[in-house]
């Protein structure tokens, strides 16, 4: 197992900094490399992103997910591998959040060091890229409040469930 | 090389049998759909139907309901053998016309095969059949609708009319058709959901509060385990194959649960892969339960119960607790019941040793996330529906719903099926949806619920329904009991159907009757505000676009929303009760229907927004989203006495069901290539230790008779017997062949369905051959 780990102070409260989080969809515009995230269901997402030439899809599920304190992933396609982020309140205004990978090596890229540190550059990018969004930004673009455990899913409090025909389909 | 209609309907009475495939799709798919494509029409037709069918700017495939992948994962050849052969069949350059009714009488049509009726072509221009005349002759839209809306309006009630839907209309036509239904003051809205998935619907309500399945095609490809319980993918939805070998190529297992060992079941050979090509394939099934129609009820029953005690003997390894303790009611009673069962009756019901289900127990503790799919040979059962919930009581026991990569997948097979439900069409639709609907049209709707596809037929029977209304479909052959059904028709004042292509509810039919000509899901819909395009839900719940491409068959041809507005505006014109409808802007520009959609339906708000994107929308599902919408907002697990489908000494079960090259009620040949069966459809399959012990031979030709508590003899006449691995005490024939031998009093509990999939015969030989 290999872990790649990252913290880093943000300029905003904790909930503005989880809130923001929640938003895959707003991740290209801050992660590099990431070129769209679709969230299918509450608990999955659907990640396309671009490694020099080559342009991978990942299918991840959500597993954990708890308002203002900690999001953690399964990737289901290859390169598997867990993560979890978590959120500490330093102050009113200050937020420290810290990432973790970890990554179960498979091909040889993944093998390689130069692959590993690569990951942590491009994860250290990634966080400074989130800092410097949301410190801008002052303000979440969305949020979802709702709770997963164990990929299932509490709904948020404010909105319920979804709308939708619920009589029996023959 | 396209060929001309037939003139000879070959009665297939020298079959040639060969040895089942024991792998599914490869190049011969390929082949065989092209053959059947390029004899129906010409190569640029063919190409222009292959290429723009299920594409993010075509149309959708009028064949089964099985999702598309998202945009940007579809192939070039986005289809199946059955897709292509259905798409193709529909958009046939072959037409009938006029003089074609002028040569053959109803009654000589009525004796004709479903395979020579479809065969003959495309209709092109309104028929009608006159009070007692025995030949359709052509009439003007005016006059066939304006005959319709008489009829209509001179009925005593408007409970004397019956609307029927075929999983082929859209949700625009379905939603104007049930608006149509109710504003003239009825809920007879039977569909071929009846027939099909009702028992699902009811089950899955009942239980998680939602009558839909909560799986998406990413839940199959990552789950651990699927079963395949009582279907065939390899025939009747080919392109499940390529997401359940997706499903393996991630490392997931899967169980196939069925009386016939199907090709599709066994290997896959992707069509579009080297792997597929010059490869052996995927293997689909890692475990085959070669079980007894009818058995799928003790089948999880038992799986439950040695999940019990597998959670006995490892206390806290096996259930998901803290699920079944804070999101699922009904456990204690559930568990009191499972552990009453008695492995006797299990080895009754199914056929299969204890040992063969302890060996699938295994791989479910194994499988951290397990989806269970199925199709008819559940749902068409007299406890269909108490099977369905025993299935929902075992994914609940490991918390296998409201996750990704878990859940309940029932696989729909007609292509808006599911759309048409959700848009209304229901004889009993919640009064949330008829105020919704009154409010917006600002008119009282029916209260009284109405009939479904058997109490239509009942009532057509005892004469309390005079006019029936097909929108699609082939309601005579799709229906139990022919001779019963047939004569129901019969009854009728006046029949009427909206239809693409000949079949035989065109002959067998009312004292008038009309041929409502319309154009295809291939073709182009031309209205006063320019092209049109329709939309469509898939059996996930993906709602889309479909824009045909080809002109239409001919210039008379009406899209059906058009045929029923028009029919709608000359039916309530005058009626000082009428629902304010915009008839007419319903059919100059659809988006006027969609947006009336988005006022009545929950889920579809800024409808023509966003169905316009590519892909469309998804209607998420609540469990997914941790809400189960039932009384108690809880999952429900239920208590399902034990059933088994019997037969006394001497007699076997049968299953009805399609060949490989059939869609719905039309065949399109008379082979069945992968059960090995070439050249006929009067074939009836058997176990061979069972024709050895009813003294019967390989070969030889049989009556089947039905055998039920009314007495009626019903037979089908004139099977051949083949030897064939089916389930011990059990055999399959074709429908619509056989469909004379389900009573129409045989239905499953709760939802009504007709049980095609279990029904009493004996063998006797051939009255037929011993007249000759």
């Amino acid at each position: 197992m290999t872990i790649i780990e990252k913290s880093i102070d943000i300029d905003v409260p904790v909930r503005t900094a989880y809130n923001q989080w929640t938003q895959f969809e707003s991740f290209p515009r801050f992660l590099e490399g990431v070129e769209s995230i679709q969230q299918p269901q509450r608990a999955l997402t659907h990640w396309i992103a671009r490694f020099g030439a080559v342009t991978r899809e990942f299918d991840a599920e959500i597993v954990e997910q708890h308002p203002d304190e900690r999001l953690s992933w399964l990737m289901l396609t290859e390169p598997r591998h867990k993560g979890t982020v978590t959120f500490e309140s330093l102050d009113s205004g200050r937020t420290r959040v810290n990432l973790r990978l970890d990554l179960t090596p498979c091909g040889v890229v993944h093998k390689t060091g130069s692959a590993l540190n690569l990951a942590q550059r491009r994860i250290d990018r990634g966080m400074e890229s989130f800092k410097e969004f949301i410190e801008v930004q002052g303000r979440e673009t969305g949020s979802w409040r709702g709770e997963i455990r164990s990929g299932r899913v509490r709904p948020d409090p404010a909105l319920g469930g979804p709308l939708v025909p619920t009589w029996p389909t023959g | 090389m396209q060929r001309k209609p037939p003139v000879a309907d070959p009665s297939g009475d020298n079959p040639r049998i060969t040895r089942p495939k024991t792998w599914a799709t490869g190049v011969p798919a390929v082949e065989h759909a092209m053959e059947y494509s390029l004899e129906q029409t010409s190569l640029r037709r063919t190409a222009l139907t292959l290429l723009n069918m299920n594409q993010t700017r075509g149309f959708d495939c009028p064949g089964c309901a099985w999702p598309d992948p998202v945009p940007g994962h579809r192939t070039k050849n986005e289809y199946c053998e059955n897709g292509a052969k259905h798409v193709n069949d529909e958009a046939t350059s072959r037409r009938i016309r006029a003089p074609f009714f002028e040569r053959y009488s109803v009654s000589e049509l009525a004796g004709k095969s479903d395979r020579w009726l479809n065969q003959q072509g495309r209709l092109t221009e309104p028929m009608v059949k006159r009070a007692g005349s025995d030949h359709y002759e052509p009439v003007n839209w005016n006059e066939a609708l304006g005959l319709l809306a008489g009829e209509l309006r001179q009925l005593e009630s408007p409970n004397e009319a019956v609307f029927y839907t075929s999983g082929r209309a859209s949700n625009e036509a379905a939603f104007v058709f049930q608006l149509f239904a109710r504003a003239f003051g009825t809920n007879n809205l039977p569909d071929c959901s009846n027939l099909c998935h009702e028992s699902s619907g009811a089950a899955l309500h009942e239980t998680l509060g939602v009558g839909k399945g909560d799986v998406s095609l990413r839940d199959i490809h990552h789950a651990d385990l699927v079963f395949l319980v009582g279907q065939n993918p390899g025939s009747n939805h080919p392109r499940m194959l390529t997401a359940l070998e997706q499903t393996k190529l991630n490392g997931g297992h899967i169980v196939a649960v069925n009386p016939l060992p199907e090709a599709g079941l066994i290997r896959f050979k992707h069509p579009q892969e080297v792997r597929g090509v010059i490869g052996r394939g995927t293997q689909i099934s890692d475990r085959f339960l070669h079980i007894r129609v009818g058995g799928d009820l003790a089948l999880f029953q038992a799986l439950n119960l040695l999940l019990l005690e597998a959670e006995d003997a490892r206390p806290g390894t096996v259930l998901d607790h803290d699920f079944i303790q804070n999101h699922t009611s009904g456990f204690t009673e559930f568990e009191k019941h499972v552990r009453s069962l008695s492995w006797r009756d299990v080895r009754a019901a199914t056929g299969l040793g204890r040992p063969e289900i302890e060996k699938v127990r295994d791989l479910v503790l194994r499988s951290e996330r397990i989806v269970v799919c199925w199709a008819m040979g559940l749902t068409q059962h007299r406890h269909a529906v108490p099977t369905i919930r025993e299935i929902v009581n075992f994914l609940l026991l490991r918390g296998n719903i409201g996750k990704p990569r878990a859940g309940a997948c029932p696989v729909r097979g007609h292509s808006n099926v599911q759309g048409d439900r959700t848009m209304g069409i229901w004889e009993k639709m919640p009064q949330k949806f008829m105020d919704a609907l009154g409010r917006e049209f600002s008119f009282t709707p029916p209260a009284e619920h109405g009939w479904d596809t058997v109490n239509s037929i009942r009532a057509m029977r005892d004469g309390r329904a005079r006019v029936f209304v097909g929108l699609a479909g082939n309601f005579v052959r799709a229906t139990p009991d022919s001779r019963a059904t047939e004569q129901a028709m019969r009854r009728c004042r006046l029949t009427a159907h909206i239809s693409t292509k000949l079949n035989r509810s065109h002959t067998v039919c009312g004292d008038i009757a009309l041929i409502l000509p319309t154009i295809g899901r291939s073709e182009k819909d031309r209205q006063a505000s320019g092209e049109q395009f329709i939309t469509v839900e898939d059996s996930m719940s993906q709602v889309h676009a479909s824009r045909g491409r080809l002109d239409p068959a001919s210039k008379k041809l009406l899209s059906e929303v058009a045929i029923l507005t028009k029919l709608a505006r000359l039916t309530l014109r005058d009626r000082p009760d009428a629902a304010d409808v915009p008839w007419a802007e319903f059919e100059a520009d659809y988006n006027n229907i969609r947006q009336r959609i988005a006022r009545v339906v929950p889920g579809f708000e800024n409808y023509n927004e966003r169905v316009t994107g590519p892909g469309g929308f998804g209607l998420p599902n609540p469990v997914n989203e941790g809400v189960f919408p039932t009384p108690s907002g809880k999952a429900m697990f239920t208590a399902n006495e034990f059933q088994m489908l019997g037969a006394p000494e001497g007699h076997l079960v049968l299953q009805t069901m399609r060949s490989h090259d059939q869609w719905n009620t039309i065949p399109y040949t008379l082979d069945d290539r992968y059960r090995g069966i070439h050249g006929s459809r009067r074939i009836v399959l058997v176990n061979p230790a069972d024709l050895k012990e009813l003294g019967l031979t390989d070969g030889s030709q049989v009556d089947l008779i039905g055998v039920w508590r009314d007495g009626i003899e019903r037979r089908a006449d004139d099977f051949r017997l083949v030897s064939y691995p089916t389930a011990r005490g059990c055999a399959a024939a074709y429908y619509p062949e056989t469909n004379v031998l389900v009573p129409l009093d045989s239905v499953a509990e709760i939802s009504n369905t007709p049980t095609s999939k279990g029904i009493v015969i004996r063998l006797e030989p051939s009255t037929r051959r011993a007249a000759r």
